[in-house]
């Protein structure tokens, strides 16, 4: 009876993702970031201002 | 003819021309991130597209509506929704369809900027096999997906299709859930360099494969 040794060697695998947006994601995005906020802060002094 | 052929082939011509644009559950918010992917990989020239899995070439119509700059060849396997989509695009020189497998895409010659697959990969018999062939006519390829290659373990289902025919109602189809490695694996095979991902607000993604 014989035996035989196989060696595996693991594949190795894809591992360069890169996380994109596109330019509307990204104007949509920075929106949601900055110009949002600074609307709401806006919406919010003027209520301040009135109740004042 | 195989099964799979058999099952996309049995649309009724009403069900082939609404196939995912009344009939099916369309993803837009995909959809459009799709054309604004294709606009930015453009740089502003027309672009030359391969669609793999075509159906009746509703994505084209999309691409039309959004002016996008582009010629167009779709490839499937399914007769009645080529029709459809030949049908919709009489006439039109930029935009034309060949019925091929697109596991092997033995009939098609030429060079395109980018093989898309939309909705399409999940239910292919061998994802991999048909990456392999839209590589050699590709300079990039993208993916849009249902199904994100996500998961930790590879599954392959058969499940129901509806036709909308009463005569054959619900034939086989095949649908993939890929894992990470497994996805991985082929990506290294393939001999992608780079691949930049898109994601949505629901769970579609799109993928772009780069090779250089």
């Amino acid at each position: 009876m014989s035996r035989e040794t196989v060696t595996v060697t693991p594949p190795s695998l894809f591992g360069n993702f890169r996380e994109r947006k596109t330019a509307r994601q990204s104007l949509r995005s920075l929106f949601l970031r900055i110009a949002l906020p600074l609307r709401l802060a806006k919406r919010l002094a003027k209520r301040l201002v009135r109740g004042l | 003819m195989n099964i799979l052929e058999e099952s996309w082939s049995s649309f009724s011509a009403d069900i082939a021309s609404r196939y995912l644009k009344t009939f099916g559950a369309p993803s837009l918010e995909s959809k459009a991130l799709l054309v604004d992917v294709l606009r930015d990989l453009s740089g502003g020239r027309s672009l030359k597209l391969i669609e793999l899995g075509c159906g009746n070439g509703q994505l084209a119509e999309y691409f039309r509506a959004q002016a996008l700059d582009f010629s167009y060849l779709g490839v499937d396997f399914s007769e009645p929704l080529l029709n459809a989509g030949r049908q919709m695009f009489a006439g039109d020189p930029a935009i034309s369809f060949i019925h091929d497998d697109v596991q092997s895409l033995g009939l098609i010659n030429g060079r395109f900027d980018i093989a898309i697959y939309s909705h399409v990969i999940e239910m292919l018999s061998s994802p991999e096999a048909s990456l392999q062939s839209s590589r050699r006519l590709a300079d990039k390829i993208v993916i849009r997906f249902f199904e994100p290659p996500e998961a930790d373990l590879t599954t392959v289902e058969l499940r129901d299709l509806n036709t909308g025919k009463p005569e054959s109602g619900f034939v086989p189809y095949l649908r993939w859930t890929m894992g990470r490695d497994f996805y991985r694996l082929i990506l290294a095979k393939l001999g992608a360099k780079r691949v930049d991902i898109y994601r949505t607000q629901t769970k579609d993604q799109v993928h772009v494969l780069h090779f250089d």
